[in-house]
């Protein structure tokens, strides 16, 4: 379970770093008639609190505890 | 990136009205705030036997804000990637059509011919945005400025500069 849970993470991961990256490269390269100095800090520093507070929020999840939860409430599983 | 010529100077840079912006950018923020409220208040009202679930909604709620943060910006990119220069040689349309697809367009000055403008609805009448048009002598398009603010006085110093440039022109041609 919890390596599936962190292999479904890092694909999120990555998911998450791509997009990152095409923004950043859009505003980089492609800036007209002004630079977005200030724009892309702010994107750059909100994407990085946001994937620090993934990382916490995944690191925090207890998957065993999850998977007792939905034996126990499942009727077609046996409880432990 | 646009190079401009040695003699080229920039009379102004238009993009399109802010509160275009705030139009695509709201429903996104509201969502964003619905999956904050969520997180927060399930945090106080989430029984006691679902609390084991906290962190992974929690972790979703983040994972959630992520994606929306970057359709935010995909948002703001596009907006200030959308840009048209009026220099005293030429005008240059660039148009962020969507992610890595971008269409850059320019045409001289002395190729310019008349200019329309639409207001269409209640907000651009009162906040005064539109499209103007720019028609040329070229038979490939025409240039769309698409709702930017106070067309009427683009559309002024576009003629005003087509006029000034015409004029140096003609006195190179006499020299």
């Amino acid at each position: 379970m919890q390596a599936a849970a962190l292999f479904l993470y890092l694909i999120a991961v990555v998911i998450l770093l791509a997009g990152t990256a095409t923004v950043f490269y859009h505003f980089y390269k492609f800036s007209a008639g002004g630079g977005h100095r200030a724009l892309v800090f702010v994107f750059v520093a909100g994407s990085a609190f946001l994937f620090l507070a993934g990382f916490a929020a995944f690191a925090s999840i207890n998957w065993e505890a999850i998977l007792d939860f939905i034996k126990n409430n499942n009727d077609f599983i046996s409880p432990r | 990136m646009i190079l401009f010529r040695p003699d080229e100077k920039i009379i102004a840079v238009y993009r399109r009205h802010p509160v275009t912006l705030i139009f695509e950018i709201a429903p996104l923020v509201l969502f964003a705030l619905v999956i904050i409220a969520g997180a927060l208040f399930g945090g106080v009202f989430i029984p006691a036997k679902f609390s084991v679930l906290y962190p992974l909604i929690l972790f979703l709620a983040v994972f959630f804000l992520h994606l929306f943060w970057i359709a935010a910006f995909i948002m703001l990119a596009d907006f200030f990637l959308d840009v048209w220069i009026l220099t005293n040689q030429r005008v240059i349309a660039v148009e962020q059509k969507s992610l890595f697809s971008r269409v850059v367009s320019e045409c001289s000055l002395s190729k310019i011919q008349d200019t329309s403008i639409e207001i269409h609805g209640f907000i651009p009448t009162i906040l005064h945005y539109g499209n103007l048009t720019v028609r040329t002598a070229s038979e490939h398009q025409d240039f769309i400025f698409k709702n930017v603010a106070r067309p009427n006085f683009i559309s002024e110093e576009i003629a005003r500069t087509a006029k000034e440039f015409a004029g140096a022109e003609q006195l190179k041609q006499t020299i």
